[in-house]
């Protein structure tokens, strides 16, 4: 009888204990109960205040028992499933997915390789390669369409990428009107408002402005997410030493505190609807000002999410697979890998902004791919090394004996392809065979795929009344902007 | 270099705000010309300072704060700077535009102008194209400049373009623009200058007023 035995079927990683945890928690409370946040919306200072919290013209001083209330009714699981159910999120704990990141106003051109600006046909293409990669869990825009109108361009991309990939889908939303509109199109696929409610298939990037803002627009979106059931977000893009403090645990707890206030906004227009916690903080780079997207900074930031989120008992939000690279090189090869793999470690389950390059601000449909094979590599190291009767393989070993080989073995044959990962993209051949392949880098290899990829699929996944009944409610809504007379520039 | 020139270049060097401003003060009371102290001083250690950040040897923290002890002097030394030497090298106004709440990459950039010797007014975030129309106007300002952080508010900046154009100051002013989603493209098609950070907005800057 074997007693006390423990397996460790992957990594422990820990970054903080649970008291630091803790201490983070009360800074986040006592920031909120004493500076609180600026509301720029009347029906969110009004859910406020009916709860109890302290509000004085626009700013709404929260006390702790309204968050931990908050905290208390938000889900500790919550889905989102693709138009093909059998692709669903099941986010909780530990429980990780990758996928890309939304709304890049640059992209990489597939052919000519050369940095332009984003056009509806990289979002169509976008959906074809994504859907080709199986380690990319979910699918975003990627890229933000300049050639569509901008104040309606998340119906044309949530259209767009469902073309040609049936994942499910993560988005952000220009206005509370277009985020009905988005609804009223996931609700054509999903058979109607309460199937989409239990199942919804998209969820949303909402966000406060840092230090301690909440726009009106962002405020209502959360408000409509909590109100109709769609999984949202309330993620701080907060920038240590720009719009938060420059001490990494100071802008963590600011971060926090920004999120808490719009858990309890959320929790209070409708108890129980799907939240997910996230603070995406970056530093700003002391030299170009920019907002890194791969820092070891930045990415010790979204291990503490993970474990915040455990804490909590609330999915979290997670950011990988970025790199502020221009282009697809070592670099972006070294960040892609060092951020998906930390986010596995950290556990942040909606572990979005795959395939970012240039610091959030060029697409790259080589770098989906790219991603795509970290994340093989990732998801085979988590499985971690079996150790029973059967993968210690003793009898196999004294049958084969000295000087024999093992991979003519029934063994071998029926174990290699669970045991060991094999790489899509990845070069293993020596340099003679290599050569006479080509001597393609890795990048070239990649790109040329891509370009098979997007010339071969041409079939769209969605049926003809879903893009008709889209078209529809796309329809309608330029119709509405177009009596509203504001002029598109 | 005169003796108190050094000591002052050497005090902004080391971001001694304090230093600076006595110093300053006792260079009047030795009775050395204000503008002798902007010149051998003050823009002098400013200038190794912006030195000093291109070669990553000082980073943006530290170059505000050599910005903050340039204008403890430059306070000092201002009312009695007579005229041409008290024009300066002009006024900037700043805003990010209507609809957009964003402002820090603004803000950065403000505070690296008034570094650079400009005086700058910043009317803040969600700045109608009226508000810097009439703020232009009244500040009689060389240079405007924009942000826009999204890229449906980024289509405000051609609308203050032709506010600026409508009101008769468009070539009267040079007009600047930054944010994270704004390209050269962008920026060339609408008129205005573009800079992709705040060390390059001084330098576009700079070569509008010379």
């Amino acid at each position: 009888m074997l007693t006390n035995q423990k397996v460790n079927s992957g990594p422990n990683f820990e970054l903080w204990s649970e008291e630091q945890l803790h201490e983070l928690h009360l800074a986040s409370l006592k920031i909120l109960e004493n500076t609180g946040v600026v509301v720029h919306d009347a029906e969110a200072l009004k859910l406020l205040k009916d709860a109890g919290a302290f509000v004085e013209e626009n700013v709404a001083k929260i006390p702790a028992h309204m968050v931990e209330d908050a905290i208390k009714s938000a889900p500790s699981r919550v889905t989102i499933t693709g138009l093909d159910e059998k692709k669903q999120l099941n986010l909780y704990r530990n429980n990780v997915y990758y996928g890309l990141g939304t709304d890049l106003p640059s992209f990489t051109d597939p052919y000519t390789g050369k940095i332009r600006e984003t056009v509806l046909d990289d979002v169509i293409n976008v959906g074809k390669v994504t859907q080709a990669c199986d380690n990319i869990d979910f699918i975003a825009s990627l890229g933000l369409a300049s050639d569509v109108d901008q104040r309606m361009v998340d119906l044309y991309h949530l259209k767009s990428v469902r073309m040609h990939c049936d994942k499910p889908n993560w988005t952000t939303a220009v206005d509370a009107d277009s985020l009905k509109a988005l609804i009223d199109m996931s609700a054509v696929s999903a058979g109607g408002y309460e199937e989409l409610r239990r199942n919804p298939t998209f969820g949303v990037y909402n966000e406060p402005i840092s230090p301690l803002v909440y726009s009106e627009e962002a405020v209502q979106k959360l408000m409509m997410c909590a109100e109709y059931g769609i999984p949202s977000t309330w993620a701080s893009g907060i920038i240590a030493g720009a719009t938060g403090p420059v001490t990494l645990a100071g802008c963590l707890a600011l971060g926090n505190a920004e999120g808490l206030g719009g858990l309890v906004i959320h929790q209070l227009k409708r108890k129980g609807s799907p939240f997910i916690l996230g603070i995406v903080m970056s530093i700003m780079d002391m030299m170009t000002t920019v907002s890194s997207y791969a820092s070891p900074e930045f990415i010790m930031a979204h291990a503490i999410v993970g474990q915040l989120g455990r804490f909590y008992d609330i999915p979290t939000y997670g950011t990988g697979g970025c790199s502020d690279s221009n282009v697809l090189d070592a670099q972006a090869g070294m960040e892609a890998a060092f951020t998906n793999f930390t986010a596995a470690l950290g556990g942040t389950n909606l572990t979005h902004d795959n395939g970012y390059l240039g610091a959030g601000l060029i697409g790259s449909l080589s770098m989906i791919m790219l991603d795509d094979e970290v994340n093989g590599y990732i998801k085979r190291f988590m499985r971690s090394v079996e150790i029973n009767s059967d993968t210690l393989a003793l009898d196999l070993i004294h049958e084969v004996g000295h000087g024999g080989e093992f991979v003519s073995k029934t063994h071998t044959f029926q174990n290699f392809r669970k045991e060991l990962y094999m790489p899509k993209h990845a070069n293993r051949k020596q340099y003679q065979s290599w050569r006479m392949d080509g001597s393609k880098p890795i990048d070239k290899v990649i790109d040329e795929r891509v370009i098979e990829i997007i010339e071969s699929v041409k079939e769209p996944l969605l049926s003809a009344h879903e893009i008709q009944m889209y078209d529809e409610i796309i329809g309608e809504r330029e119709a509405k902007i177009k009596v509203e007379g504001l002029s598109y520039v | 270099m005169s003796l108190f020139g050094n000591e002052i270049k050497e005090a902004i060097i080391s971001l001694d705000i304090a230093s600076v401003g006595q110093l300053t003060n006792k260079a009047l009371a030795d009775g050395v010309k204000p503008k002798q102290i902007l010149d051998d001083g003050l823009l002098i250690g400013m200038a190794v300072v912006g030195e000093r950040f291109k070669r990553s040897e000082m980073f943006v923290p530290e170059v505000l704060m050599a910005a903050k002890a340039m204008t403890e002097g430059l306070n000092i030394i201002k009312p009695l700077l007579a005229g041409e030497d008290a024009k300066g090298k002009g006024t900037v106004v700043l805003g990010t535009v209507k609809g957009d709440l964003h402002d820090i990459g603004k803000r950065i950039v403000a505070m690296m102008f008034e570094g650079a010797g400009f005086d700058v007014i910043d009317l803040g975030y969600d700045v109608k194209p009226e508000e810097f129309v009439s703020k232009v106007k009244e500040t009689n300002a060389c240079i405007v400049g924009m942000s826009a952080m999204l890229t449906t508010t980024m289509m405000q900046m051609k609308i203050t373009v032709d506010a600026l154009k409508e009101a008769g100051l468009y070539d009267k002013v040079g007009v600047m623009v930054g944010g994270a989603p704004l390209t050269v493209e962008y920026a060339e098609g609408i008129g205005a200058k573009y800079s992709p950070d705040a060390q390059v907005a001084v330098e576009v800057a700079n070569n509008i007023v010379q």
